[in-house]
């Protein structure tokens, strides 16, 4: 065949009858069909649905499952039940979860609930950095899920969008205490309950015992209790090739944990109380950093400026690191895959500076959104998942990774049985809440999202400037806070 | 032409930069294979080569065809695909057809407005356009990606398309009209045959592009059922902290081979469709 | 618009309204804007319209979980002016295009002129070199995340097997690291592109030129500078400011890779406005201006583009 066009022609000066034949045989049909079809795409308004044409794909309706959602329940015909909301739709939209099982307790979950009540709820999980956007498209757009899972911060973000779920916080309050004050610092809208707080999963130490003990630290079951300790062990665990792993990439978890709970040990803030004035260039903060600048490269894995949240997972799991920050994920991963490793892991609460002992602990919250056509079905079904009998069944399969968000939950089995589980628990006591000792309102989420407190440590680590790094992020917080 | 020493010279001068762009552009691919194949308890094992395989296990495979949705995903996928490459290319033909062969008034800034649509990136995009698509009742659709991935194919489509257009000589269509045809009969009997290698070329090109986008797909419609894969591998398969690398991998392989087959073959098509076009355009 | 030659419609009508119909669509003007209709309908809805509601957005405070928001004039875009992450931003997003490309150009030309001779398994390995820039991104940033993993990466592991370094490199760990890894990425992403593309241009090389060039005694090179790059030139040019403006506007692979970090010394247009926009901060306004910022650059390419391919045309 020649390849260009002119070749073509020149080559195949057929008749115009053969060319035509030609023509028929290949190409006419599908091309004319192919016109209806973009005049009738281009031509839709508004209002009309999308008319499947008779085009290549068949199956170009849209399913009646999660999209339809959206429109008003039609299918809606009341046939003489009792129940308003039988017919009714509903959709859910969650994070991932680590614990796989979660998800499918979830939707076993809804099912049961749909049996009860007619309401046809579906649910979607959705890995974590893509949560938001989605949320924040379906909220721009006025269409999408009708209930999403939220982590901290985010209730004050889409406040204009969320439906006031009082009386359900009231209920739960009621019936299974108050909630803890990292909660309700990360889930109130100024007094306003906008979603209903979850918990959150947290962090604590990993150690490696045998590292530990290679190092030559004392107690290996009663690992260092300090920031300055943990570096000093640190030195000699990387000289047995068991170097301290922490990440200071652009993620969400692992290095916000770190990097938070090192500030506030160190006495700096984002802000004051009043929430304007920005407390973070202290002469302590700069100290601490100095001091953990000066153990970085002897203490720590290099490579750590990269590292997102899961990557301190490996590295645990592959044997390159004998410490971290971490969720309880490293432990029981290692129970499927590596029993050896499990055995040789504890885990401890957070250290101590001179400050304090602190741990960034933010709520998760379910809210239900005001576009949604099914805001009753939604709500009745939060109502009944929130309640002991099913939120119990969903803290229980994540084995303890999830800390309930009051303490009604935290001495049930799954949280105890497993004694290197303890410390997680425990760190509880000790969460505070982004944009400390002001509120986890939107001003702490942008901090957040703009990892302002994560790159201070990043460019301190890249540049070796303590002062310089922390200076530049007081003058990041100010142009926030400040506004 | 030809040295005394042939095979030497075209060793140095053929076959070894052949070999190196081979292993440089094939490589991510091999360690994907290698990966898919991996059993989870060697992955972190980091005393053996992590480059060949010592066992291998097609569990990965298992799991993302049993475990996951992913034939459904590849079903959408496909259906999206199919859709707005068939929207984006009959748009384009006929966008094209008028740009290269009609002379008018405002055609030459109607060929200037198609490339303005290069300038608008869908990052910026999606937020106002998920408002769109809203509003049209299209959101978790099909619909909402075969009516939106048109927005980056027609330019580029169209521009090939013209170009081909004007490689056939104007003569065989105003011969046929004088033999009695109508201008659709001349377009469609006798210009469109002589250029299917360009619509095939500009079909490659949209089919590739839509079976690879994510953004749109997935704001506008990943829930549920209507995942395509590139979304469903990504949002299933990472799970919080945890990265299950080795169905991610296979995700990836499987992923890739519809259109990698397509390649296969259309390739020396779509190279000649590309040369009428881009060389006259 | 059914414009099928139909036999059953030219039966109903008539003959004269036949012909005036038909004289009247055969007019050059009227089947223009008609044939273009549908592709500027699709564009103009579900692209010009939601542009210019992107500007509209850079110009109020509009936050993510605010679908209103007020107008604010161009406080924006004077906001970023300040702003040093954005300063770094458009210089990453430059180095990202302006190293990257001749790259891919060069590497691009090269494995063109490789593929385009005559060995065995030839469309086999035309078809497999171009893999890199078929399958979806999503998934291949994937593989490059691993590749580049401070754990599992197997260039650390074969380094530091030959005993050439003692712990893995950060490959994403310092901003010049992770330039690097992220432009060799993209390299790897866009050379088959190029390659393809300019294969196509040399198809139409006339054979008979080189031969007679090589009769006069001219050397692989001079015939390469004498015969074939004339002929491939233009689409040289278009390939090359198509890729520019491509990897300007980017995004998945330093998403993928290290969104920004660390310390924000990665980001691009396209990761920064999403990081400020929909990716947390919520910062709709800010975040669509940042994208708009990409917009002069993006138009002095495709002014040059055009007036490149108009020069063609005369």
């Amino acid at each position: 065949m020649t390849s260009s066009a002119e070749g073509r022609w020149l080559g195949g000066k057929l008749s115009r009858r053969a060319l035509v034949r030609r023509m028929v045989l290949g190409v006419a049909a599908p091309v004319v069909g192919g016109l209806l079809a973009a005049c009738a795409g281009g031509q839709a308004t508004p209002t009309a649905a999308p008319q499947p044409t008779p085009t290549a794909a068949p199956a170009q309706q849209p399913t009646p499952t999660a999209a339809a959602a959206v429109t008003p329940a039609a299918a809606g015909t009341p046939t003489a039940t009792p129940v308003v909301l039988k017919g009714t739709k509903l959709n859910i939209l969650f994070g991932t979860f680590f614990v796989p099982e979660t998800q499918d307790l979830m939707k076993q979950q809804l099912q049961e609930f749909g049996k009860e009540t007619g309401v046809e709820a579906t649910i979607d999980f959705i890995n974590w950095p893509d949560l938001q956007p989605k949320i924040s498209a379906a909220v721009q757009a006025g269409a999408g899920p009708d209930i999403v899972g939220m982590w901290d911060t985010w209730p004050s973000l889409y406040k204009e969008a969320l439906v006031d779920v009082q009386d359900i916080v009231e209920k739960r309050i009621k019936g299974e205490g108050d909630y803890f004050d990292w909660v309700k610092k990360t889930v109130l809208v100024g007094d306003q309950w906008l979603s209903i707080p979850i918990g959150a999963p947290t962090s604590a130490q990993v150690f490696r015992k045998s590292a530990l003990q290679q190092a030559g630290w004392p107690d290996p079951t009663n690992p260092p209790d300090t920031w300055e300790d943990l570096f000093k062990v640190g030195v000699e665990m990387k000289k047995n090739g068991m170097p301290l792993g922490q990440a200071f990439g652009h993620s969400t978890g692992d290095p916000p944990s770190f990097c938070y709970a090192f500030m506030w040990a160190y006495g700096a803030m984002e802000v004051e109380a009043d929430g304007k004035t920005v407390a973070f260039n202290k002469p302590q903060f700069v100290e601490g950093m100095k001091l953990f600048l000066s153990y970085w490269k002897q203490a720590f894995d290099e490579t750590g400026l990269s590292w997102d949240d899961a990557t301190n997972n490996r590295a645990f799991l592959a044997g390159q690191i004998g410490w971290t920050f971490n969720g309880s994920s490293i432990y029981i991963a290692a129970l499927k895959q590596a029993p050896d490793i499990a055995e040789d892991i504890i885990h401890h609460i957070f250290p101590k500076g001179p400050a304090g002992r602190f741990n960034n602990l933010g709520s998760w919250s379910v809210g239900i959104l005001k576009y949604s056509k099914n805001i009753a079905g939604a709500k009745a079904f939060l109502e009944w998942w929130t309640a002991p009998e099913q939120f119990r069944k969903w803290l229980e399969i994540q084995k303890g990774y999830q800390v309930a968000p009051t303490a009604y939950y935290l001495n049930d089995p799954y949280y105890r049985s497993d004694p290197k589980l303890v410390p997680y628990v425990e760190a509880a006591k000790y969460g505070r809440n982004k944009g400390y000792a002001g509120l986890g309102n939107e001003k702490a989420a942008e901090v957040f999202a703009r990892y302002i407190v994560v790159d201070t440590f990043a460019r301190a680590i890249q540049s070796g400037n303590a002062e310089e790094a922390i200076q530049w992020g007081a003058s990041e917080l100010q142009k926030i806070y400040g506004a | 032409m030809v040295g005394s020493n042939r095979l030497s010279s075209r060793l140095v001068l053929l076959y070894l930069p052949l070999a190196l762009f081979t292993i440089f552009l094939l490589f991510p691919f091999y360690w994907m294979l290698i990966i898919s194949l991996k059993p989870n308890n060697l992955l972190l094992n980091m005393k053996i080569n992590p480059l060949y395989l010592t066992q291998f296990t097609l569990d990965h495979y298992r799991y993302l065809l049993s475990n996951t949705d992913f034939p459904r995903w590849a079903l959408n996928t496909a259906i999206v695909t199919f859709g707005a490459t068939f929207l984006s290319l009959t748009s384009s033909i006929l966008m094209g057809y008028a740009l290269g062969r009609f002379r008018f008034r405002g055609g030459n800034v109607a060929g200037t407005a198609i490339f303005l649509a290069y300038l608008i990136p869908p990052t910026l995009l999606f937020i106002p356009l998920s408002q769109v698509v809203a509003r049209f009742g299209l959101y978790n659709t099909y619909w909402a990606l075969i009516f939106t991935y048109p927005t980056f194919l027609i330019p580029f489509a169209s521009w090939l398309l013209m170009g081909y257009f004007r490689t056939i000589p104007r003569e065989l269509e105003e011969c046929a009209m004088i033999d009695g045809a109508s201008r659709f009969q001349a377009m469609w009997r006798i210009i469109l045959p002589l250029a299917l290698p360009g619509v095939l070329s500009a079909g490659i090109f949209s089919f590739t592009l839509s079976w690879n986008e994510f953004l749109y797909a997935l704001v506008f419609m990943g829930s549920g059922e209507m995942k395509t894969i590139p979304v469903g591998t990504v949002s299933d398969l990472i799970r919080a902290d945890l990265f299950q690398w080795g169905p991610l991998m296979a995700a990836a392989m499987l992923g890739s081979v519809p259109v990698a087959i397509a390649y296969m073959f259309f390739v020396d098509q779509y190279v000649s469709g590309l040369t009428a076009g881009a060389v006259k355009g | 618009m059914t414009t099928a030659p139909a036999g059953t419609v030219r039966q109903v009508m008539s003959f004269r309204l036949r012909d005036r119909v038909r004289h009247w669509l055969d007019s050059e003007p009227v089947l223009a804007y008609l044939f273009m209709s549908p592709g500027w309908l699709i564009l103009l809805l579900f692209m010009s319209y939601p542009f210019f509601l992107g500007i509209w957005i850079s110009l109020t405070d509009r936050t993510v979980g605010l679908p209103s928001g007020e107008f604010v004039g161009l406080r924006n875009y004077t906001e970023l002016f300040r702003d040093r992450t954005f300063h770094l931003t458009v210089i990453n997003t430059f180095i990202y295009g302006f190293v990257t490309v001749p790259f891919k150009l060069f590497l691009g030309l090269l494995l063109a002129l490789l593929l385009n001779q005559a060995f065995p398994m030839r469309n086999v390995l035309r078809a497999a070199l171009l893999l890199p820039w078929i399958v979806p991104t999503a998934l291949s940033s994937l593989a490059w995340l691993m590749l580049y993993d401070a754990v599992l990466s197997p260039f650390s592991w074969l380094l530091k097997n030959w005993g050439l370094i003692e712990s893995n490199i950060a490959f994403l760990g310092t901003r010049t690291n992770a330039i690097i890894s992220l432009c060799i990425a993209n390299i790897w992403r866009g050379t088959p592109f190029f390659a393809v593309a300019i294969l196509a241009g040399l198809q139409a090389v006339p054979q008979e030129l080189h031969e007679a060039a090589a009769i006069e005694g001219a050397n692989r090179v001079q015939r390469f500078f004498a015969v074939t790059l004339p002929v491939i030139k233009g689409i040289v040019v278009i390939t090359t400011l198509f890729s520019i403006i491509w990897t300007f506007a980017d995004f998945q692979l330093v998403y993928v890779l290290t969104k920004g970090g660390p310390a924000n010394s990665t980001h691009i247009f396209g990761t920064y406005a999403w990081q400020i926009g929909i990716g947390g901060a919520g910062k709709l306004g800010i975040g669509a201006a940042i994208s708009l910022y990409m917009f002069p650059v993006l138009a002095v390419l495709s002014a040059i583009l055009l007036r490149y391919v108009r020069s063609q045309e005369a």
